[in-house]
């Protein structure tokens, strides 16, 4: 049997491991090691390093201007889901206002370069403090109550946002929005392609070390089961109001990235639609695992551009029965959500990794 | 008083809930080292004292003194670094996790890396080696890489006793270890009890209904009564004890002593 002697110091306790403890302890490192592949990267990692380095030589190969801006705006919600993903998957945060702070970092930079004079770039660190305060002042006035309240209190929040960016005319234009005339981009759209492209995959190897490192296991483990995380000495509140921050400057950072591609910011930028998105994306990806959300971004932008491109509408128009429902968008997410909450309650990623096997097979024997 | 020879004293301590009393007037002192058992019928509110001393719950009046500290109303993590480590009736683990990591995770906890979040977890080689010492004391080695939740009902209770133990506490609080325990795991269970016991230097409460494991295993055992302290002395005399033998033990003495 191991000793344990107890000392004043939890750090100071010390043990000797017996031998076939340490064998185990090493064969248990080794396996850890094996499983990361080259450089230390995952496997999800090595394939999202390669699509990354394929999405960086395109533009060079001549990439037609609709397709960089398809692309930009997947890239920009790949890191906006998995700024989400951060909190509903990896700390069991429930949000429901996400596109609060993803509206506030657009309309920090569009105002303070419009109505400020401010350069881009200012607007934008002063973006990223504002959203990181904001996601911390959320959580402190909400987190002290349980699950539904804080996803109450964040939809309410992001519904005053919303409602305050149309009435305040005066200074956001309202509904019209605010034109980003000096947004920072070379007319092949190359430059706010590449920014997509860096936020992205700064938010996916930046939160795939945040995950694997003590912190991050901290957010798990309060994910896991909240009070034995308060009752091995956690304090709990403090590292939700961690993963808050963490996860609001990403998405202020998307939504800025958005407003640069968009040339415009407007009040849609904070609507619920714009907060119900990251939560479906990273369901019908998988919570929890940070390449489902990135799936789920990819494959959701990439239906909206195909549902509402002007040729599929025009088409669908003639189907029977269906054909309404294609039409509209929304509708048709609303029926993939429940399509994937009753077949496909892990999400895609989450229900690959437990039928993986059985998956399998099936394609051998055919 | 305050007086050093207690590590924990309660002052009065109640708890209502509604109009009813769950914990009445209780004034307690737990001497450094030693190991005190609670026994009490359901519903005496053990439970609902444990809740107090380790800060699940306000208490609606009196006071909790641990190592001369008024602890009343400090939040249940800061207890646990004081050194205040609990168990729950029911198992309270991560369920989603390795048995190592869940043990890792309470090592961490007193680490000044918990909040590095940058590096990764497993560059710091010492918590694991710590992790795998002490899910050697509970007897979970070789399961270190299993999930939590595919252990038994019994494993999973070790593991939890294991989580406490990775925090170094002082005070053990073992809510009724083997209550929901098939026979085969309850041996391991008072297994791991009293190796705690043996290697020392831990204050332990348990609140337990096996009266063979409390009259054996215990220094002094407490009675509890509708919320109220009723007994409280060596495990014969309150074997012996007229007025717990009509509340609770119901002619228990063959053991005692
Ligand atoms: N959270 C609670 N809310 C309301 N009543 C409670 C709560 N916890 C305990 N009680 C009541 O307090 C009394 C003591 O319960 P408890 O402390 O669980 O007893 P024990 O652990 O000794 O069986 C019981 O009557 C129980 O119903
Ligand atoms: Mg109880």
């Amino acid at each position: 049997m191991t000793n344990l002697n107890v000392t004043e110091n939890a750090s100071e306790q010390t043990f000797d491991l017996n031998p076939a403890a340490r064998q185990r302890l090493e064969a248990a490192r080794q396996t850890t090691l094996r499983q990361r592949g080259p450089f230390g990267f995952s496997r999800a990692g090595l394939v999202i390093a390669f699509a990354a380095l394929v999405l960086f030589v395109l533009p060079l190969m001549g990439l037609p201007q609709t397709n960089a801006r398809l692309i930009s705006q997947v890239l920009v919600f790949v890191a906006f889901a998995l700024s989400y993903d951060l909190l509903f998957g990896f700390t069991g945060i429930f949000s429901f206002g996400h596109a609060l702070f993803f509206g506030v970092g657009a309309y920090s930079v569009a105002l303070c370069s419009l109505n400020l004079g401010w350069p881009m770039w200012a607007g934008a660190v002063l973006g990223v403090v504002v959203c990181g305060l904001l996601g911390i002042f959320t959580g402190f006035v909400s987190l002290r109550v349980q699950g539904v309240f804080f996803a109450m209190v964040t939809l309410a929040m992001a519904t005053t946002a919303f409602s305050l960016s149309g009435r305040l005319v005066d200074i956001t234009k309202g509904d019209e929005g605010l034109s980003l005339i000096q947004a920072p981009d070379a007319p092949d759209g190359t430059t706010v392609y590449y920014l997509a492209l860096a936020l992205a995959v700064v938010a996916y190897f930046g939160l795939s070390r945040l995950i694997n490192s003590p912190l991050g296991r901290v957010l798990v483990a309060v994910r896991e089961n909240e009070r034995r995380a308060e009752m091995v000495g956690y304090n709990v509140l403090r590292y939700k109001l961690v993963a808050l921050a963490f996860s609001s400057v990403i998405a202020g950072l998307a939504g800025m990235v958005f407003a640069f591609r968009n040339g415009i910011v407007n009040p849609g930028l904070l609507s619920t639609d714009i907060s119900l998105l990251p939560l479906l994306m990273v369901i019908l990806g998988g919570a929890g695992t940070l390449y489902g959300a990135v799936l789920g971004a990819v494959v959701i932008e990439c239906l909206n551009f195909i549902l509402s491109s002007s040729e599929f509408v025009n088409n669908v128009k003639n189907w029977a029965v269906v054909g309404p429902i294609l039409e509209h968008w929304l509708l048709l997410l609303g029926l993939i959500y429940v399509l994937i909450v009753l077949f496909l309650p892990f999400g895609v990623v989450g229900t690959w990794q437990q039928h993986r096997q059985r998956l399998l097979g099936l394609f051998k024997k055919s | 008083m305050v007086s050093s020879q207690y590590i924990l004293q309660t002052e009065n301590l109640s708890r209502l809930f509604g109009g009813q009393v769950a914990v009445n007037a209780v004034s307690l002192g737990v001497r450094a080292g030693e190991f005190k058992s609670i026994i009490g019928p359901n519903g005496a509110g053990k439970t609902t004292l444990f809740n107090l001393i380790s800060g699940m719950l306000p208490p609606s009046s009196g006071r909790i003194i641990f190592e001369g500290q008024d602890i009343t109303r400090r939040p249940a993590y800061y207890r646990s670094r004081l050194g205040i480590g609990r168990s729950f009736q029911m198992t309270t683990i991560f369920p989603n996790l390795t048995v190592l990591e869940n043990v890792r995770l309470a090592v961490q906890s007193r680490e000044p890396h918990a909040f590095n979040f940058w590096q990764p977890a497993s560059r710091f080689g010492g918590d694991e080696e710590t992790a795998f010492a002490i899910l050697d004391m509970v007897m979970l080695g070789g399961r270190e890489l299993q999930t939590a939740q595919t252990l038994s009902h019994g494993d999973k209770r070790k593991l939890e006793i294991g989580i406490l133990l990775a925090t170094n506490p002082r005070l053990l609080l073992l809510d009724e270890p083997t209550a929901g325990m098939s026979r085969d795991d309850v041996p391991g269970i008072i297994e791991v009890v009293q190796r705690i016991k043996r290697a020392g230097g831990r204050t332990v409460m348990l609140v337990e209904h096996k009266m063979d494991m409390v009259m054996s295993v215990s220094d002094s055992v407490m009675v509890m009564h509708y919320g109220e302290l009723i007994a409280d002395g060596s495990p014969q005399e309150i074997a012996q004890n007229e007025t717990v033998q009509s509340a609770y033990l119901g002619g228990y003495t063959e053991r005692a002593g």
